[in-house]
């Protein structure tokens, strides 16, 4: 279910952490920066927080796969403006008011990465962040509500743990995000079912301890692809997600 | 179609805004319509602002032992104003920048730690907390309407923000601010006034009595721009037709419109446009807070509903600041306007990004 794209992402090679179909960044003579500015087609890639640099490859992946018109855009993690909002503030302080770069300025609102997302996938019902430990969640409940009360056809939600900041990044931390397409229409391609209390089955628990555990049950049930009857349940299409070693 | 929702009503608001301490107070302050503009040398921020902003008078900007800052006091306060103990309450809050300054206040000078607003504001229930910039708090709302369908409530909505170096300063780089006071839906208005504040609604299903509810809430994306919505005003037009269809309304139901109106040439211009389409013919009496008290952010659009809910209860209209040629010939609030209560009122908020909400409220 990992669809790895075409000349954009040739800077793309097998991983190599032995876990199969995760695709990484190669690390080139380039910087890091230059290779995901390289890999995404996202407009002032350079302006943007990570976050939104790798999702627009995500979203690229599972937006052909979106058949109806009436879009939703979620993302869910922590802090993913936070490191361009810190280095706005810096800017400001040493070269004052007058010599700050606009384009910045949107990214670093914490619904910066759903709006710039949303505009790739086409998202006219809403783009929104959802935040806090249990994000993850509660993006998933929101996607199900807007489907089930038939605000929207599909939901694009992408989740980040990309807590860097896109011109600092940390290189002992690991970058990393999954995209998940839910629609109110089972799709084509094999897909996992959502079931009314996938809640609960993310690890069994009913109450979220992490993003970042959440984001590892989730890459798991993406992982397990079923071929399911059609049926009115919201299904995921599937996950795109990669990791970014420095 | 979407499923049309459940009726909701609200059954109480805190507000603390540039007006007042109180919804109270905010709500005698917007109907004086007196301007809250303060110059940009007397905020007091972590990095001298760059533009005039209106605050919330004595506000307390230190970070305490909690690692609670001024938007997370902002928060609190407003929710300390619903009166009764929250029982069983469904907590849902909304920030943009949240308490920013102070988190660069420590990354710049080491001074006080700052938490994380989702994790410092109210540690004692579990909250749902989403960002959509100036949407925020109209989201907020939107879901809680979707939620009705299965849940019993009640609702705690709550949107805020502290002003922030960042926010004033990105402002003004993208070309927002100006220099005067902000002059809503008038062709010569040079800008918004960034402000802070936050608003608190309680919800409840199945009110019976004399309350004002929410008839329908749609929302609707632009989808483009990251900063500049869509200068046809087309998705925030089908956004509110959605919320008309969804109320059983037609245009002449609505007897006012509490509009975004933020006061930059880029805003109005869609915002008049979209208004001008869906109402051709009527004269819904439109009214902007932002001439008033500034932009507050994240809670706008909840400022918006509350006014809305005033509005509905006692006929008066907080004007709408401002000279000169109206745009798209909207027939502004001009001083303090009457309509009949218990009509139909519209609220509507816009965001960076392009998110549009609409509400109508009776």
């Amino acid at each position: 279910m990992y669809a790895i794209l075409n000349d954009p992402l040739e800077l793309l090679e097998p991983n190599t952490l032995g876990v199969e179909g995760l695709p990484r960044l190669r690390r080139a003579s380039a910087e890091l920066l230059s290779a995901i500015s390289e890999a995404t087609r996202l407009r002032h890639a350079r302006y943007c927080g990570v976050a939104s640099a790798i999702g627009e490859i995500a979203v690229r992946a599972l937006a052909p796969l979106a058949r109806g018109t009436g879009r939703a855009m979620l993302t869910a993690g922590i802090d993913p403006h936070q490191a361009v909002a810190e280095n706005f503030g810096m800017r400001l302080r040493e070269a004052g008011p007058r010599r700050l770069n606009p384009i910045m300025f949107p990214h670093t609102l914490p619904s910066a990465a759903a709006v710039t997302l949303g505009a790739q996938f086409e998202a006219h019902t809403c783009a929104i962040a959802l935040d806090g430990r249990a994000a993850v969640q509660d993006a998933l409940s929101l996607a199900q509500l807007l489907l089930a009360t038939n605000q929207v056809t599909d939901v694009l939600l992408f989740v980040c743990i990309a807590m860097a900041g896109f011109e600092r990044p940390d290189p002992s931390r690991e970058l990393s995000g999954i995209g998940v397409l839910l629609g109110a229409q089972p799709f084509a391609v094999n897909c996992l079912r959502v079931v009314p209390d996938f809640e609960t089955s993310l690890s069994g628990r009913t109450q979220s301890s992490s993003i970042e555990e959440d984001l590892r049950v989730l890459t798991m049930l993406a992982n397990r692809t079923k071929s399911e009857p059609p049926e009115a349940n919201p299904a995921i299409a599937g996950g795109h997600r990669f990791y970014v070693n420095c | 179609m979407p499923d049309r929702p459940h009726k909701l009503s609200i059954t109480a608001i805190g507000a603390i805004s540039p007006a007042g301490s109180t919804w109270a107070e905010t709500w005698a302050g917007l109907l004086a319509g007196d301007v809250r503009s303060v110059a940009a040398d007397r905020v007091p921020l972590a990095v001298p602002a760059a533009a005039p902003a209106a605050m919330v008078a004595n506000l307390d900007r230190t970070t305490d032992q909690y690692g609670r800052g001024p938007a997370a006091r902002l928060l609190r306060g407003a929710v300390l104003q619903i009166s009764g103990a929250l029982d069983g309450h469904r907590v849902l809050a909304a920030t943009n920048h949240g308490d920013a300054d102070n988190q660069l206040a420590f990354a710049l000078n080491g001074e006080s730690p700052c938490g994380r607003i989702q994790d410092v504001a109210f540690p004692e229930f579990g909250t749902i907390w989403l960002a959509s910039a100036c949407t925020g708090g109209l989201h907020l709302l939107w879901l809680a309407s979707m939620e009705a369908k299965d849940r019993h409530g009640p609702w705690l909505l709550v949107a805020g923000d502290a002003l922030s170096a960042i926010g004033i300063a990105g402002f003004q780089a993208a070309g927002a601010t100006g220099p005067r006071t902000p002059q809503p839906f008038r062709e010569t208005s040079g800008g918004m006034l960034v402000a802070e504040g936050a608003v608190a609604l309680e919800l409840r299903k199945d009110c019976t009595g004399d309350v004002p509810s929410l008839l329908a809430v749609s929302a609707s994306c632009d989808a483009g721009h990251a900063t500049h919505p869509d200068p046809s005003g087309l998705w925030l037009e089908r956004c509110i037709r959605n919320a008309l269809r969804d109320a059983s309304c037609k245009p002449n139901d609505i007897l006012a419109i509490v509009a975004h109106g933020t006061g930059t040439q880029l805003n109005d211009t869609a915002e008049a446009r979209a208004i001008a389409a869906v109402f051709s013919g009527e004269d819904p009496v439109v009214t902007s807070l932002k001439g008033t008290i500034g932009h507050i952010m994240s809670a706008a659009g909840l400022l918006n509903v509350a006014v809305a809910a005033e509005i509905w209860r006692t006929g008066r209209i907080p004007p709408c600041v401002g000279e000169g040629p109206i745009l798209s010939g909207l027939k502004l609030a001009d001083g303090e306007t009457m309509v009949a209560p218990a009509g139909k009122i519209l609220a509507l908020a816009s965001g960076f990004g392009g998110n549009n909400v609409a509400v109508v409220v009776g």
